[in-house]
Order: C-alpha cells, then sequence, then structure tokens
C-alpha cells in the first residue's frame, strides 16, 4: 500500500514536472543573444555587450526560428513608463493605473543603465548620445527622489508624471536617432499578432498608425482626431510591427501630400502593407 | 501480498492510458483552437495532466459495481464543445489558434460608440477592438467566462479518462489476479 502511494506520488510529480516544462515558450535575453552569436548575427564584442541587455530583441515572435535577427528595442518589451500616471486627468482625478510609480521608476533606471552597452554595441554612442542619457539619468534621479519622499500617493503620482511622460520623450528621440526600434504599446500579446511591414514608395515626413476603434473614439470626441497630440492612440510605423485586428495609417510626404488608407491585420505570418501616394 | 512485478503488470495499461491522455491533450492545449481561453497554456495542460493521473488512478480502483457512463462522458464533451463556440471566439493573427474569452457586460466606452453590438459581436466589430476582450466586455465579467470553460474542460477530460479507465479496469485487473493464482 505504501509502495503503491509512493509509486503515484512520483508518477504525478514527474508528469506534472514533464507537462510544466513540455514546451518553452519564452527565452531569456542571455539565450536570445547566445543563439543570435552562435548563427553569427552578433559579433563576439556585441555579444559581450548585449548579452545580458533587456533591449536587445529579436525581430520576429518566435525568438530562436532560424530567419530571427537582432534588434535593439529602447522600449524593451514593457509597456512604457507612464503606466502608473497616465490616469491623473485634468482635474487630478486619480484612478489606479496598470503599473506601480515605482515598478515605472525601476523601468526608467533599467534604460538609464542598458542604453550605453545597447548603443556602444551598434557603434552608436556618440556626443548626441551621450548628452541625451545624461538627461535621462537626471530626470530618473528626480524621479526617485520624488518617490522616497513623504507625499501623498497621489501627490507623488502628479509631481512624477511629467518626467516620466519626458523621459519617454527623451529614450524615443534616443533611439530614432539610433535607428533602432521604439515599439511599445499593451495590445494584444505578441505571440497573438501579425508581423507588419510598410512600405513605402519614399520616405515619408511622418508615418504613423492608429486602431480603428481608437480612431472612431478620437472621431467622437475630439474636433481633429487626425491631431497627434489630442488623439495619442496614433503610433509611428516601426519597420515591424506586431498588429492584430482593423487598423489605418496616414502618412505625410515631405510635399506635404498625405495619404490615409484603412488597413487590417487578420492572418498568421508576416504581411507587408504597400503604402502609395 | 502483490509483488512488484505484478504490481508493475497491473499498472501498464493505466501508465499506457496516462501517457496517450497526456499526448492528446498536448495536443488538444497548444496546437488546436479546443484549448479553454486560459493562458499560460501551461497552467491549464498541468492540471489536465494532473486530473487525468487522479482520474486513471479513481478509474483502475474502483469497485467492480462500477460501470463506465458513456452517456456523461458524452454530455461533458457536447456542454465543453458547445460552451466554448458560443462565448469565445478565435484570434486570426494567433500563431497558436488561441481562442479569447467573451464578457457579459460590455463596457460604457464600447456602448457610446457601436452601440449594444458587444452582446451579438461580429467578427468585424472584434478586429476593430483588436481583439481584446478588455475593451469590449468589462474585465470582472471576462474572467467567470474563463473560470467556467477551464472548470468544464477539467471536467470533460475527468469523464473521458475515467470513463475509459474504469472499461480498462476489468481486463486489467483480471490478467493480475490470474497471474497471482498461477
Amino acid at each position: 500500500m505504501i509502495a503503491r502511494t509512493i509509486l503515484h506520488f512520483i508518477l504525478l510529480v514527474l508528469l506534472s514536472s514533464v507537462a510544466i516544462s513540455a514546451e518553452k515558450t519564452s527565452w531569456t535575453t542571455e539565450e536570445i543573444a547566445d543563439d543570435f552569436l552562435k548563427r553569427g548575427l552578433l559579433t563576439k564584442e556585441q555579444h559581450a555587450l548585449l548579452r545580458s541587455n533587456e533591449f536587445l530583441d529579436s525581430d520576429c515572435k518566435s525568438d530562436k526560428h532560424s530567419s530571427c535577427k537582432p534588434r535593439i528595442n529602447f522600449v524593451g518589451g514593457q509597456c512604457g513608463l507612464t503606466g502608473s500616471v497616465d490616469i491623473i486627468d485634468e482635474k487630478g482625478k486619480y484612478t489606479p493605473g496598470y503599473t506601480t510609480l515605482t515598478w515605472d521608476i525601476s523601468q526608467l533606471g533599467l534604460r538609464v543603465e542598458q542604453y550605453p552597452a545597447a548603443l556602444k554595441a551598434f557603434n552608436k554612442w556618440n556626443a548626441s548620445a551621450e548628452a541625451a542619457w545624461t538627461e535621462l539619468k537626471d530626470v530618473h534621479s528626480k524621479a526617485v527622489a520624488i518617490a522616497n519622499s513623504g507625499a501623498k500617493r497621489v501627490d507623488k503620482l502628479k509631481q512624477a508624471k511629467p518626467l516620466l511622460e519626458r523621459a519617454e520623450k527623451i529614450s524615443e528621440a534616443m533611439a530614432r536617432a539610433a535607428g533602432f526600434e521604439y515599439d511599445g504599446g499593451c495590445g494584444a500579446g505578441e505571440e497573438d499578432s501579425q508581423i507588419v511591414r510598410f512600405s513605402f514608395p519614399e520616405k515619408p515626413k511622418s508615418a504613423l498608425y492608429i486602431l480603428q476603434m481608437e480612431f472612431d473614439a478620437c472621431k467622437r470626441v475630439l474636433s481633429d482626431p487626425y491631431d497627434t497630440k489630442a488623439c495619442e492612440a496614433w503610433m509611428n510605423i516601426q519597420s515591424s510591427n506586431e498588429l492584430s485586428g482593423l487598423y489605418r495609417y496616414r502618412v505625410v510626404w515631405s510635399d506635404g501630400g498625405i495619404s490615409e488608407k484603412p488597413f487590417s491585420a487578420l492572418s498568421k505570418g508576416k504581411k507587408t502593407v504597400e503604402v502609395s501616394r | 501480498m502483490m509483488d512488484f512485478s505484478d504490481f508493475v503488470r497491473a499498472y501498464g495499461k493505466g501508465a499506457a492510458l496516462l501517457f496517450a491522455s497526456a499526448a492528446v491533450s498536448y495536443f488538444l492545449t497548444y496546437h488546436s483552437t479546443l484549448s479553454p481561453p486560459v493562458k499560460p497554456r501551461e497552467a491549464i495542460y498541468a492540471m489536465s495532466v494532473l486530473v487525468e493521473a487522479y482520474g486513471i488512478l479513481v478509474g483502475l480502483n474502483a469497485e467492480r459495481t462500477r460501470k463506465p457512463r458513456p452517456g456523461l462522458m458524452i454530455a461533458a464533451v457536447a456542454i465543453y464543445i458547445v460552451s466554448l463556440f458560443s462565448l469565445t471566439f478565435l484570434i486570426p493573427t494567433s500563431e497558436s489558434s488561441y481562442r479569447e474569452a467573451m464578457g457579459f457586460v460590455c463596457r460604457p466606452e464600447f456602448l457610446d460608440l457601436y452601440g449594444p453590438s458587444c452582446y451579438w459581436v461580429t467578427p468585424e466589430t472584434l478586429a476593430k477592438a483588436s481583439f481584446e476582450p478588455n475593451r469590449i466586455w468589462e474585465y470582472w465579467s471576462v474572467q467567470p467566462v474563463r473560470a467556467y470553460l477551464s472548470v468544464v474542460w477539467l471536467v470533460m477530460v475527468w469523464s473521458v479518462v475515467l470513463s475509459i479507465a474504469l472499461s480498462l479496469r476489468q481486463t486489467t485487473f483480471k490478467k493480475a489476479r490470474r497471474a497471482r493464482s498461477n
């Protein structure tokens, strides 16, 4: 009886551990970096700088897929830095955000710590990058001071809001200057999205997209739904975009011409949207 | 007293059934559109295997008078399939063919924009909302649907495995008894 019980128990433990470890669905940055090194997509020097860098990313969903290439995404797989403070409206009314202030500040800290290595790995660490990074570092110190102050929680959020928004802008500018991705947002999970790329006949002045539902909401509330400052759901088109559903793009050309059209991401795999003038 | 070789022989079929059912539920969980809308999928798979293991133990150790009830098994499968297809939608962009749960209370923001279409949602409406239930329905009304489907899935797994184990039991133990008496 005892032998049987023990055997049952061992069987259960074995099977449940097999079940849990049966399919590995996520990879650590180290594993991704090692894989890229093995496939010759990163040099040894780049590998050393990027191995534990949270901003190293791969350009496709299944990180170990043989066609994946390394890229740097300065958002680092997070939703951005303002999850805790986005929820304060003009009247100062507060509802709990989807992140906490300390989480957002710790993410900013990670950027301060790891952006230089990411930039150095691709020879993008120059005087202007260093100046932007110094400002980011300064914003981080101020945010840490606010988090440690004895103020009320709502007041801390109000004080931190402009700083975190500033940090977001600096990060995005740094990414753009280096030609890196700044691919944020907390939409459908990556694995449930389609990779959408855009092709342009010429370099546009600006290229944005928006989810149809967000556009309809902006159209309903705002006098100008194309005002990207008022309608914050407009996102910059990246070289690779993980999307799912119905969207519309709006491209402004260098001569001031505008192309605007709905597009969809409704199937698996990759897709290229041809933008015409 | 049963010696170890008898014991292993008696449980051979049970082990085979366990591996077979674990393999089937692995396929259903990861590679079909039939798994319940729960993430991570490892969670529902691990629970399924535990339920299967326990179902097999109960089935093989059941009293002789206990008979498998195929009607109950078919009813559990039917309830799960009907519930799944009426309470979930397929995300067309999902590489892993993930089905997401619907909710039963619409968000006021959604009602403002598209009216009560969330109560009888169309693929176009889902696409406009990026197939994210939290844009359409209140979060608290989606969670019970996920929980309900998970429970029905586990009940279905339990009833199927138990029925098979019960029908295997007699031959398995008869052989073991015969082996012991020889």
